[in-house]
C-alpha cells in the first residue's frame, strides 16, 4: 500500500501541522510527544478534517486535494478508524456494532464476519450490551468492527494507551494478527516506544506538527537525525559537544570536561549533541584490566531513582551521564549517592547528532 | 433649635397636605366613552384642580373588577343591566345613579369594502364572512347587537360569523384591519374612526333602548369629589360635548 | 363537566398536538445545525428563535395578526390569492402556538444534540454511513430522550397558551377557544366554577406533562 501525503498545512492551537510523507510500511507508525497533531494528521486521512491546504493519495485514489477541490466524503474513503476513546455505539448491540459497516453486498473480498470474531476473539460477546464489557474486549469489538468494513487502511490512535501493562501485552498479538492475517495496512499512532518497536515496520516522528525523521523503525531508532528526535526515542543523556579530529571513521569529541570517541557523522559537523541510551551505559566499581570499551569516564553518582525493574542513576562524568542499570545489579554493587563509580561506553553506542 | 424642629414640622405638614388637596378621582367607564370622558376630564381638571383618572374597558369586565374590589370612584357603564348588578350586590351608590346618555348601532365596514348593507338580513349574505362583535355574552355593544338581530329574526343565521371582541372597540379595530367584513358598533364609536364608514345605521325602532348609568361607587374614598364630577358630568358643559361625539342625550 | 367543556379540551388538545408536529421537522433541523455547525449570523438565528419565549405572548401575537391578517404579508397573499383565512379560525390558534412553543422544542433539541458525542457520528462515518443515515441511526436514537422532553414541554407550552393566542384567533365558541381562553372568559363572566373545572383540567395535563418530561430526562443521564 502507498500513503502519500503532500503539501499538508493545518493550523492548529499552538503550531501549524506540516507534513509531507509517504508510508508504504504493512505497519506504520506516528510517532511523537502528545500534541504533536498526531490526531489531527488521522483525522486528515480520514477526511473528518479538513486543512489550509493538502493532497492525500491513498495507492491509486486520490483522496483530498485542495488546489483543485477534490475532497471524497468519509464514507467513501474506505479508511477503518479506531480512535482513543473507541467509540462504540452504546445504544446498538456488540452485533449491531460490529455489522454497522457491513455493505448489503458482500463481495469476494470482504473479510468474514466469523473469521474476524474467531481472530479477535469475541465469539462469546456478540449478543452482550457494549457498556457492559471490560477494557479489553471494547478494544477488540472496535477493531473487529473497523475491520468488518473491509477497509483499504486502518488507522489507529492510540490503542494501547488506556490499557494497564498486562492487557497491552494481550491486545498487541491482536494487532500482529490483523497485520498478518487480514493483510489489512494499519498506521497508528503512539508515543510509547514499546509499542512503536514491537508492532510497526516503519515510522515518522512527528514533533510540533513537523516531521523530523522518517524511515525504518530501526534506523530511527538506531540513527536519530536531531536532538529532538534523540530526545524522543528515547536517549537519556543528551550533551552538547564539539568534534576536534575524525580519523579513520571515528570521532573525537569534547563534550563538559571530557573528552570521548564516536562513530564519525557521514557529513561532518563540529557542533553536535552526544546521545547516549541509558542501557548502554555500564557501571563498574573499580577501572578493571583491559576491555574493549574505549570511553571510560570516572565519575560520581548524583542520584538513583527506582523505574519499575530497572534503577535510573544520574551520574556526574564530567557532564550529566544517565544509566539505566537492573536492580538486582544496583544491589549488587552497593551503588549510593555520593560513591565513586567508573561510566563505560561503547563507541558504537554514542550517537552523534548535529547540532 | 426650636426654629429648625418647627421648619421641619411646616415641611412634613405640607407634604402629607399636598396630596390631600390634589384629589384623584378614579373613573371605570365604558371603552366607547374613551375620546368623549378625556375631553371632559381634561376640561374639569383645569377647572376643579382635581385629578380625574380613567380605566376604559368593556362594562362587564369593568363591572367585574368592582365587584372584586378593584379601586373605582365612579362606574360608567353602557348598559343598565351591568349597573343593576353591582347595585343588587350594594356595591353602588343607588341616590348617585343617573342615565342621561343614549347611543345609536351601526354596522361599519373598511374604508375600501364594496359591501352595501340596506338591512339586517343583508347580513347573512355570503359575502360578508365574518362580523366583529363585543363579545355578545356580555359586553353591552354585542348584547345590544345581539338583541336587535334577534328581534330582526336572524341572529341564529348570524352567529357562526360572530368574531366575539373583548370590547367594542377592539371590534372596531378589528373592521379597520380588514380582517373582517363588517362589525356592529356605536354610532359613537365609527365617528372616531377615519379607517371605517358606516354602511347601515339601525333605526332606533328596531334596536333595544340603549342607555348609559353613572353612579358613585359606594366604598369610594373620594365620595365628595367623586360627587362633584358626577353632577359636572351632569351638567351642561358636559352634555355638549357628549353630543359633538355624536351620543344621545335622553332628557 | 359539559358537552361544551369537552369540546374545548378536546379543541385544545388537538391544536397542541398538531402544532408540535408542525414544528418538528423544521425544529429539529435547525436545533442540529446549531449544535453541529457554525456560520455568521448564528447568533442572530439563536436570539431570534428565543424571542417567543421572552417577549410578552401579546406582542407576539400582535405581530402574528400583521403578518397574518388579511392586509399582511403572509395573510394577504393567502387571502388574495386562495380565499383562505387564518387570524379568527382554528388555523391562527395553530399558528399562535406553534410560533409560542418552538423555542422550547427547539432549546431542548439542541442540548440533546450536543450531548452526542460527535466521534460517534464520524466513526459512523468512516464505518460507510452517509450523513443521512448518521443522522437517523446514531444522532436521533441517542438524543431521543433529550428530544421527547423537549416535544412534551412543547406541547405542555400550546396548551397553556393565552396571549398570543386571543390576539390572533380571538376567542370564537366552538371554534377557537382554548382551555386558557375559556377559562380567562368564564371568570369575566362570572361563572367561577366552571372556570374552576377547567382550571383542573389544565393543572392535570402541565402535571403531567412536566412530570412525564422530568422522567426522561432523569433516566437520560442515568447511561453510562
Amino acid at each position: 500500500m502507498s500513503l502519500l501525503l503532500k503539501n499538508i498545512s493545518l493550523p492548529l492551537a499552538d503550531f501549524v501541522l506540516e507534513v509531507e510523507a509517504e508510508m508504504r510500511g504493512r505497519v506504520t507508525v506516528v510517532f511523537g510527544p502528545s500534541g504533536a497533531g498526531k490526531t489531527s494528521l488521522l483525522d486528515l486521512v480520514a477526511g473528518l478534517r479538513r486543512a489550509k491546504s493538502a493532497f492525500i493519495q491513498l495507492n491509486d485514489r486520490v483522496l483530498t486535494d485542495k488546489g483543485k477541490n477534490i475532497s471524497v466524503p468519509v464514507q467513501q474513503r474506505a479508511i477503518g478508524y479506531v480512535p482513543q476513546d473507541l467509540a462504540l455505539f452504546p445504544h446498538l448491540s456488540v452485533r449491531q456494532n460490529l455489522l454497522y459497516g457491513r455493505k448489503a453486498e458482500s463481495n469476494g473480498e470482504a473479510i468474514s464476519f466469523e473469521r474476524v470474531a474467531g481472530v479477535l476473539e469475541i465469539e462469546s460477546l456478540v449478543d452482550r450490551s457494549v457498556t457492559k464489557l471490560s477494557g479489553g474486549e471494547k478494544q477488540r469489538v472496535a477493531l473487529a468492527r473497523a475491520l468488518l468494513a473491509s477497509p483499504r487502511l486502518l488507522l489507529l490512535d492510540e490503542p494501547l494507551a488506556s490499557l494497564d501493562a498486562p492487557l497491552k501485552a494481550k491486545i498487541i498479538p491482536y494487532l500482529g494478527r490483523i497485520r498478518d492475517e487480514f493483510k489489512v495496512p494499519m498506521i497508528f499512532v503512539t508515543h510509547d516506544r514499546a509499542e512503536a518497536m514491537t508492532l510497526a515496520d516503519e515510522m515518522v516522528v512527528l514533533v510540533a506538527g513537523k516531521v523530523m525523521q522518517a524511515g525504518r523503525v530501526a534506523d530511527v531508532f538506531s540513527r536519530p537525525a536531531n536532538a529532538e528526535v534523540a530526545k524522543y526515542v528515547g536517549m537519556e543523556t543528551l550533551q552538547p559537544g564539539r568534534v576536534t579530529s575524525v580519523n579513520e571513521g571515528l570521532a573525537t569529541v569534547e563534550a563538559g570536561s571530557v573528552t570521548l570517541t564516536a562513530m564519525a557523522l557521514e557529513s561532518p559537523s563540529r557542533d553536535v549533541f552526544v546521545c547516549i541510551r541509558g542501557e548502554d551505559v555500564i557501571l563498574q566499581r573499580e577501572t578493571g584490566a583491559g576491555s574493549s570499551v574505549r570511553n571510560r569516564l570516572a565519575a560520581r553518582i548524583v542520584s538513583l531513582r527506582q523505574e519499575g525493574a530497572l534503577v535510573r542513576v544520574e551520574l556526574d562524568a564530567g557532564f550529566p551521564l544517565f544509566a539505566l542499570v537492573t536492580r538486582p545489579a544496583a544491589t549488587e554493587l552497593a551503588l549510593r549517592e555520593g560513591d565513586p563509580i567508573t561510566g563505560m561506553i561503547k563507541t558504537s553506542a554514542i550517537h552523534l547528532v548535529p547540532r | 433649635m426650636k426654629n429648625q424642629t418647627l421648619l421641619i414640622v411646616l415641611l412634613l405638614a405640607a407634604f402629607i397636605a399636598l396630596p390631600l388637596r390634589a384629589v384623584e378621582v378614579t373613573v371605570f367607564a365604558a371603552a366607547s366613552l374613551t375620546d368623549s370622558l378625556k375631553e371632559i376630564g381634561a376640561a374639569y381638571e383645569k377647572t376643579s384642580g382635581d385629578k380625574i383618572i380613567f380605566n376604559f374597558g368593556a362594562s362587564s369586565t369593568l363591572a367585574r373588577q368592582i365587584e372584586a374590589g378593584a379601586p373605582a370612584d365612579i362606574f360608567f357603564s353602557a348598559d343598565e343591566a351591568k349597573m343593576d348588578g353591582l347595585a343588587a350586590k350594594e356595591l353602588i351608590d343607588a341616590g348617585t345613579r343617573k342615565s342621561r346618555l343614549g347611543n345609536a348601532l351601526v354596522v361599519v365596514v373598511p374604508n375600501d369594502s364594496a359591501l352595501e348593507i340596506k338591512s339586517a338580513g343583508n347580513l347573512t349574505n355570503d359575502s360578508i364572512k365574518k362580523i366583529a362583535f363585543a363579545d355578545p355574552k356580555a359586553v353591552p355593544a354585542g348584547v345590544y347587537g345581539r338583541a336587535w338581530l334577534t328581534n330582526m329574526q336572524v341572529w341564529a343565521a348570524i352567529e357562526p360569523k360572530v368574531i366575539p371582541t373583548e370590547n367594542v372597540r377592539a371590534a372596531l379595530a378589528a373592521v379597520e384591519s380588514g380582517n373582517v367584513e363588517a362589525g356592529v358598533v356605536f354610532k359613537t364609536d365609527a365617528g372616531i374612526s377615519k379607517k371605517v364608514k358606516v354602511a347601515y345605521e339601525v333605526p332606533a325602532k328596531d334596536a333595544p333602548k340603549i342607555s348609559y348609568p353613572m353612579a358613585l361607587v359606594k366604598d369610594s374614598k373620594q365620595a365628595d369629589a367623586a360627587k362633584k364630577f358626577l353632577d359636572y358630568l351632569a351638567a351642561e358643559e358636559a352634555g355638549q360635548v357628549f353630543q359633538r361625539f355624536g351620543f344621545i342625550l335622553l332628557e | 363537566m359539559t358537552a361544551e367543556e369537552w369540546q374545548i379540551v378536546w379543541f385544545t388538545a388537538w391544536v397542541s398536538a398538531l402544532s408540535t408536529l408542525l414544528i418538528l421537522p423544521f425544529g429539529l433541523a435547525l436545533a442540529w445545525a446549531l449544535a453541529r455547525r457554525d456560520w455568521p449570523g448564528k447568533s442572530i438565528v439563536e436570539t431570534l428563535v428565543s424571542l417567543p419565549l421572552v417577549m410578552p405572548p401579546v406582542a407576539t401575537g400582535l405581530i402574528l395578526l400583521k403578518v397574518f391578517g388579511r392586509r399582511g404579508g403572509i395573510g394577504g397573499f393567502l387571502h388574495d390569492h386562495f380565499n383562505f383565512d387564518v387570524v379568527f379560525t382554528w388555523r391562527a390558534v395553530v399558528v399562535a402556538l406553534s410560533v409560542m412553543s418552538f423555542p422550547m422544542l427547539v432549546l431542548f433539541a439542541r442540548v440533546a444534540f450536543e450531548e452526542v458525542n460527535p466521534r460517534l457520528e464520524q466513526i459512523a462515518r468512516t464505518l460507510g454511513a452517509s450523513p443521512l443515515r448518521v443522522f437517523f441511526t446514531i444522532t436521533m436514537p441517542l438524543a431521543a430522550r433529550g428530544i421527547i422532553a423537549g416535544m412534551i414541554l412543547a406541547i405542555a407550552r400550546a396548551l397553556g397558551e393565552f396571549g398570543a393566542t386571543i390576539m390572533v384567533a380571538g376567542n370564537i365558541p366552538g371554534k377557537t377557544t382554548t382551555l386558557s381562553l375559556s377559562i380567562f372568559q368564564n371568570v369575566e363572566l362570572g361563572e367561577d366554577s366552571h372556570a374552576f373545572r377547567l382550571l383542573g383540567i389544565s393543572v392535570v395535563l402541565a402535571f403531567v406533562a412536566v412530570w412525564s418530561s422530568q422522567f426522561l430526562l432523569r433516566r437520560k443521564r442515568k447511561l453510562p
